[in-house]
């Protein structure tokens, strides 16, 4: 079926979902056309493209986590990013005036904090043209541009000026230049990248900066040129704690916790202070990294009772938490686990006044499954309606099912929602609901079957085992790393990627699969 | 508080700084136009005037305008066609707003899973813009001055000025950023301020040299994006070595946040189009797509106001009415300000400057854009004012206006879905 008909048969069965749920950016899922590899050969072997990728801008915290890396400092640049799909990635429009403007701001904001130390001895040049600038730049200065940078010096140090000054004069101009903001991928006959296009990527990737002085001398002595090079090299990139920025922009982008900072109508959740709200946003992103570090593919990291909880967090989980070793922390099994039943997650996808049913089997859908129902249809009352004494949050909203126009989405959002109905709207378990006992059982379509869970336990358990939650992730994390929506002749290949995820020591095979794939090695086709 | 420029002080004395337009008082009027954008339409039943075009009595909505009514012509049954086969509403309609062009649904960058459709940026470029660029080159430091609230990252839902097909201006949406901005002072040690300039030009020249460096082959549109950087940085060299504006203007916002922004937005527009800075300017209210910022001071706690718009309550239509009176009041401390600055030419920004304030959907709930407000306002040898006006036709015909408004009187159509011609009958004068 074609797109187009597809979407109208879909918006005539929309839904009320969006009282609570944003409309999402994300990108349409690539409609498979499965090609079925011949011979037993793999998708890879088949010849993978490149991934499309236009050139890319850093991204806003890409900008400021490189400077805090190479200078030290932080300062926050005034840039915002573009909003493509789920992921922030700059690949589509130019940078207009302001800016222009905020870069320019920033620059001289930084340089102004900054301390240029070396600069007031005599290594102030090999510092500044050997060590700074191939930290920005990605790669070494070529002589050309080496000597643009010592005629800027110069003209810094010129009528008796410092070198200090002229230090000041070379720092501001390569923080804004192009040579730093925009990637710049040569590609080699075969058409591979140069290890030090491959550098960036992989440290965009998994340290969400700029590679360091190792990874570019990696690049340098061609290190980077093979397949296997590139996963020997990503999986100690993995292992080296900057992975923790990687993994924190993906998890968090992924699951949409930055809701947690966005607590205007929260007020439930400002009350809980910001070094809590802070250890929540914080704890799925260290399981996830703990998960991958120790062989647990995605069906672990959806079910295990382990959790990386900061100690006030700990607190917080009460009589959930059984016991704490080495800062790995034992939950009641029975209770909680997987990322999906953390406080965090829990607690973002809630209102004020009550938890979300719609937003939880949202997120679950659109994060999880990649099929985010549609959005209300015009015209219907989305106001949640008002707490009813003598109802819970469940018998409020199963009022939705009796509208076919609201119940045809609210069936399949609420209905899987509703498994987590023991969590509150900050995330802590409930027995009951205002003296009522909690239903948390759970009824929804997938994949054409009528599937009917109790609890989040079971629903985390029943997606661990599902192959669409596997290819769902695989393309989640293919379209962080590469800062592309994956396209439709490479399903055959996220198939392929999936294929591990579940697996034992899935999450680092996937990670470093994709890294070290032509999908990531190769340029985009011109 | 109030600065003076060290050159407005130094060319008229004591004298100059106290009345700093006696110079100017002999130039003719240059005319202005300020487009205003705030999202998601309106509530037709409380927006609509009661009485005839000429003698009619506000509607709550618009009761905030009441002191500039004279200045007024209200807008009533415009439609804002989007031109494509498939419409996704708020996204589809942002970009045509201002251009009268379509969205480019060829282009797969950006999509809507929950639409199943992928599309571009817009493929027209904004009226305003189309006007700066055949206004005198130099005339002003900035050919256009873009500010707004809240506008969010870069994608077609949050972005109205095209400065040429898929190319667009974001706005400063932060009041402070806008001043430091526009209004940089002037260091009082001219040789301290030649060598930063000095220096800036430097810096800059060799930002944009580097742009010659890349190694990597590029597509046509990565050379374009590279291009238009390049442009944008030639640009603020102009504009960095601009003199400082001949004007009094006030001093840096303070106590901003979201009941404040746009009225501290408002100051900064008067006071840039006072100065001269500029003769075309918009400002932008948050964004087109799923707008959810909150209005506490309105009562409006959670939700926010795109999830309120898919409602047609009554309970939910009163807050919504609550957020666009609100917005109406926004729009009259502007008209306020733009009445309360002198021009540089004699009277005050108001008198030369045509305001145009729309928005990409006509009514929430029911994502209509059959017909979508527009408020027309400006001086007496502008507008025809005090007029409630029962219309047909699109959005193009605003476009026409204001190209009119500014004295391209031969254009007759404006984008690529105009269907109609020439402007509006009876808004401007003359």
């Amino acid at each position: 079926m074609r797109p187009r008909t597809r979407a109208l048969l879909l918006l005539v069965c929309a839904c009320t979902g969006t009282i609570e749920t944003p409309e999402p950016h994300v990108v349409v899922p690539p409609v498979v056309t499965v090609t079925v590899p011949a011979g037993g050969e793999t998708c890879s072997e088949l010849g993978l493209p490149g991934a499309p990728v236009p050139m890319r801008r850093l991204n806003r915290t890409h900008v400021e986590q490189t400077v805090h890396q190479v200078l030290g400092i932080d300062v926050a640049l005034p840039v915002t990013d573009e909003r493509l799909f789920t992921y922030r990635s700059n690949v589509s429009s130019p940078v207009d005036s302001q800016q222009v403007q905020g870069y320019f701001d920033w620059a001289e904001a930084v340089v102004k904090k900054v301390s240029l130390a070396p600069c007031t001895a005599s290594g102030c040049e090999t510092w500044l043209f050997d060590e700074l600038a191939p930290r920005f730049f990605r790669r070494p200065l070529d002589p050309e541009q080496r000597a643009r940078y010592r005629g800027l010096f110069e003209a810094g140090t010129a009528q008796g000026r410092s070198r200090l000054e002229g230090a000041q004069w070379v720092l501001e101009a390569m923080l804004q230049s192009p040579s730093f903001l925009y990637l710049d991928e040569p590609t080699s006959d075969e058409g591979l990248l140069d290890g030090y296009a491959v550098a960036a990527r992989l440290a965009l990737m998994l340290w969400g900066h700029n590679p360091d002085d190792w990874l570019l001398g990696l690049a340098a002595t061609g290190r980077l040129s093979t397949a296997e090079g590139v996963r020997q090299t990503a999986r100690k990139m993995l292992r080296d704690p900057r992975s923790e920025r990687g993994l924190e922009a993906f998890v968090s982008q992924w699951l949409e916790l930055e809701r947690l900072e966005q607590v205007n109508a929260r007020p439930d959740l400002v009350a809980l202070g910001t070094p809590l709200l802070t250890a929540m946003a914080r704890e799925p992103v260290d399981t996830f990294r703990l998960s991958t570090l120790q062989g647990d593919g995605l069906a672990a990291l959806l079910t295990t009772p382990r959790t990386a909880a900061a100690p006030a967090l700990v607190a917080y989980y009460g009589p959930d938490a059984l016991s704490t070793v080495d800062g790995v922390t034992q939950l009641n099994p029975l209770r909680r686990a997987g990322l999906l039943t953390s406080p965090g997650v829990m607690a973002s996808l809630a209102h004020a006044e009550s938890t979300s049913p719609t937003l939880r089997g949202y997120a679950v859908l659109a994060n999880l499954m990649c099929k985010p129902p549609p959005p209300p249809p015009a015209g219907v009352n989305v106001n949640l309606p008002p707490p009813v004494p003598g109802l819970t949050t469940r018998q409020r909203l199963e009022r939705h099912f009796s509208d076919e126009s609201c119940g045809s989405c609210h069936r399949a959002m609420d209905g899987m929602g509703f498994a987590f109905e023991h969590f509150d709207a900050l995330g802590k378990w409930r027995d009951t609901e205002g003296g009522m006992a909690i239903d948390d059982s759970s009824s929804f379509k997938m994949g054409g079957e009528q599937i009917t869970i109790h609890g989040s336990i079971e629903l985390s358990k029943m997606l661990a085992g599902r192959r669409e939650v596997a290819e769902c992730f695989a393309r989640q994390w293919t379209r962080y790393a590469t800062g592309i929506p994956e396209q439709a002749p490479v399903a055959c290949y996220m198939r392929e990627l999936a294929d591990g995820v579940l697996q034992s020591n899935g999450l680092e095979r996937l990670i470093l699969s994709l890294a070290s794939s032509e999908y990531v090695r190769r340029g985009a086709a011109q | 508080m109030t600065s003076f420029t060290r050159r407005a002080a130094l060319k008229f004395g004591a004298l100059g700084a106290l009345f700093p337009w006696t110079r100017a008082l002999a130039a003719t009027p240059k005319r202005k136009l300020l487009l205003y954008f705030t999202p998601h339409g309106t509530i037709w039943p409380k927006w609509r005037p009661t009485g005839t075009e000429t003698s009619f009595t506000l509607s709550p909505i618009l009761t905030p305008l009441a002191n500039h009514k004279s200045k007024l012509s209200l807008l009533d049954g415009l439609s804002l066609p989007y031109g494509t086969s498939y419409y996704i509403p708020h996204t589809y309609t942002m970009p045509t707003l201002w251009t009268g062009s379509p969205i480019d649904t060829a282009a797969n960058q950006f999509c809507r899973t929950d639409h199943m459709q992928c599309f571009g940026w817009g493929t027209g470029t904004s009226v305003d813009q189309t006007i700066a660029a055949q206004l005198p080159a130099n005339e002003t430091t900035w050919s256009s001055i873009e500010l707004g609230y809240n506008c969010g990252g870069q994608h077609p839902a949050t972005r109205m000025i095209y400065s040429g097909p898929r190319v667009t201006k974001g706005p400063i949406d932060d009041p402070a950023r806008a001043f430091s901005t526009l209004f940089t002072t002037v260091d009082p040690n001219a040789a301290a301020a030649a060598a930063k300039l000095n220096r800036r030009r430097s810096v800059l020249d060799t930002v944009v040299a580097d742009l010659g460096s890349r190694k990597g082959k590029m597509s046509a549109a990565d050379k374009s994006r590279l291009d238009a950087h390049a442009t944008a940085v030639r640009e603020l060299e102009v504009r960095l070595a601009a003199e400082a504006p001949m004007c009094t203007y006030p001093g840096a916002p303070t106590g901003v946040n979201s009941q404040t922004a746009m009225d501290r937005q408002a100051d900064i527009a008067a006071a840039a189009l006072g100065c001269g800075l500029t003769r075309v300017l918009s400002m932008q209210m948050f964004i087109a797509d799923n707008d959810n910022s909150l209005y506490p001071w309105l009562g409006v706690n959670a939700m926010g106001h795109h999830a309120l718009s898919h409602d047609s309550s009554q309970a939910s239509q009163d807050l919504q009415a609550a957020i666009y009176t609100w917005y109406s009041a926004r729009f009259a401390y502007l008209l306020d300000r733009l009445a309360a600055t002198p021009d540089p030419a004699g009277g005050s920004v108001l008198d030369n400057t045509l305001v145009v304030w729309g928005s990409e959907l006509g009514t929430g709930w029911t994502h209509d854009i059959g017909n979508v407000p527009f408020v027309i306002a400006g001086g007496p040898t502008v507008v025809q004012g005090g007029r409630y006006k029962k219309v047909t036709g699109t959005n193009h015909r605003v476009l026409v206006t204001a190209t009119h408004a500014m004295g391209f009187t031969s254009t007759m159509k404006y984008g690529a879905l105009d269907n109609g011609t020439g402007p509006l009958s009876g808004v401007l004068v003359g």
